[in-house]
């Protein structure tokens, strides 16, 4: 089996099990991009009770012709303010789509683990050594309220793409 | 954006700053080390194959004679042994190995060696095990195996807890590689030919990059961590042992970015089983002998008290341990035991050579 091939059928299953499961993740939507399965949109809702909350966050999810094997390349395409995504290209620092990439995670879960990501910062191995200073110096003022406000400025603009309003 | 207002002002020098990120020494030195690391493994991806041809174990110890610069990458996951006082023990035990063997193959040192060589010899076991005149016994050894890879994705799906549609994908893989065994050796017993012609096939396929060889090894990872979860009171206490070796210098480029205490088997097998690259800890090793016997020569660079003959015979020869095997069903005791006495347990025996942070396949 060609590796491009191998991709694609994987990606195909994933994509069937979302349509099946949709209500599993409401905060999560996905779509490939287009007639090239190895490339996805997702969207994120920010979680409650963080400075994300209320926005909506796209990203860019690429799978190699080596995926599953090798985990996605995934970006911030909307502008967030937290210590594990580069401020400005976007990538996310994240173990499980580096070293600890397991095959057996598709892009569903991996957007899931970036959603918690959000919930809970890992300020020790910052990409973004601003939101990491603040954190790791305990000044939560300073975060949430920079985050909130970049949250407001880049991340209130996406109408979620639902057919009915979950509001 | 309402919201906005309701903020503490902040200022705006603080803002932006966050445009102009000046990285820290920390960050900078990480981004180096990835970047070396990649290079590193892109260079073991170019000159080594997964899987390489048949090698006399004689050249073995030519890895050890001088330490020019090519030694440390053509030795693998665990980058040689480095000064000139340690390859002493490494060339006696290259020594003994060449009065019992007669061949070695040498597996890719990308942190899946232990999986890879398991999957390789076992394929390769099961293709030969036909040439014995007790043909009808070894030939329901490939059934059995088989039987069991067939059968293993709804244990892998009810007690490892992983999604089927992220499976199958690598269980078909694994099945088509065992039909292929099957095939190849009826064709070579009806037509008579040269073995080692119908079985490049197989090896070539097995050579493929992120083709049959990768998508098998996750499988087999994919089993390990079945077995590991399925009695997790068995293989709790044996998580931490580090990677089978006290050589500190087998600290491998993968695993050196984080090191972590595991108190349950879940996330030990969510960390350093299902990643590829990982490499296998004993207590992997443990659990994925299964069905078969996997016997490994220990070479750790140790000197060997080669003029002590009638003392303690494991001072004159390397170390070698039998897993596995029959053993499970038999005895009704399970797991490593010393190598004698599990000898002719079953019919399917692999052997491979261990040296710190790698594992290639010996023959005899």
């Amino acid at each position: 089996m060609s590796p491009n091939l191998a991709a694609a059928k994987r990606l195909r299953k994933e994509l069937q099990n979302l349509e099946r499961a949709k209500e599993q993740d409401p905060d999560i939507f996905l779509i490939p991009d287009g007639d090239n399965i190895l490339r996805w949109t997702a969207l994120l809702k920010g979680p409650c009770d963080t400075p994300y909350a209320e926005g909506v966050f796209q990203l860019a999810i690429d799978c190699g012709s080596d995926y599953p094997l090798s985990p996605p390349k995934i970006k911030f395409l909307t502008k967030i303010f937290h210590p594990n995504v580069h401020f400005r290209t976007g990538d996310v620092c994240l173990d499980i789509l580096k070293k600890e990439w397991s095959p057996a995670w598709g892009v569903q879960a991996a957007c899931r683990a970036i959603l918690a990501l959000l919930s809970d910062p890992d300020a020790d191995s910052p990409l973004n050594c601003d939101a990491g200073n603040m954190i790791r110096g305990g000044d939560m003022l300073a975060y949430n309220t920079t985050a909130r406000m970049y949250s407001v400025e880049n991340a209130m603009f996406l109408a979620w793409p639902t057919t009915t309003a979950t509001k | 954006m309402t919201a906005a207002s309701d903020l503490p002002s902040i200022s705006s020098t603080t803002i932006l700053s966050s445009d102009n990120i000046t990285l820290s020494a920390h960050q900078e030195q990480d981004i180096k080390t990835r970047a070396q690391i990649e290079k590193i493994e892109n260079e073991i991806k170019a000159n080594q194959k997964l899987t390489s041809d048949l090698i006399p174990i004689t050249e073995l110890s030519n890895l050890y004679l001088d330490n020019n610069a090519t030694t440390s990458t053509t030795i693998g996951d665990g980058g040689g042994g480095g000064g000139g006082g340690v390859n002493k023990g490494f060339l006696q035990g290259c020594e003994y190995l060449a009065t019992k063997y007669t061949n070695y193959r040498a597996i890719r040192g990308d942190g899946n060696c232990y999986y890879r060589a398991f999957l390789y010899a076992l394929v390769e076991n099961l293709y030969n095990s036909n040439n014995d005149p007790s043909s009808s016994s070894s030939s329901s050894e490939l059934k059995r195996i088989s039987d069991y890879i067939n059968s293993s994705i709804d244990v892998v799906v009810q007690r490892g807890g992983y999604d089927r549609f992220a499976i199958e994908t690598f269980h078909e893989e694994m099945v088509d590689l065992l039909s292929t065994i099957t095939e190849e050796k009826d064709k070579k017993n009806t037509t008579d030919d040269d073995d080692s012609d119908s079985f490049s096939k197989i090896h070539n396929s097995l050579n493929e990059e992120n083709g049959t060889s990768d998508y098998c090894v996750w499988y087999l990872r994919v089993i390990t961590s079945t077995i590991l979860k399925s009695d997790p009171d068995r293989f709790v206490h044996y998580l931490n042992d580090g990677s089978g070796s006290d050589d500190p210098t087998s600290s491998s480029t993968n695993s050196s970015f984080n090191t972590y205490y595991y108190t349950d088997v879940p996330t030990y097998c969510a960390r350093e089983i299902d990643p590829m690259g990982k490499e296998c800890s004993m207590v992997g090793v443990l659990a994925l002998a299964f069905q078969i016997t996997v016997e490994i020569e220990y070479m750790d660079g140790k000197e060997l008290d080669i003029k002590n003959n009638n003392n303690n015979n494991n001072t004159n020869t390397l170390i070698k341990h039998s897993f596995g095997g029959r053993l499970h069903k038999e005895g009704g005791k399970d797991g490593a035991s010393d190598g004698d006495n599990v000898k002719s347990s079953s019919a399917l025996c692999i052997t491979l050579l261990y040296r710190p942070g790698h594992y290639d396949i010996l023959y005899k």
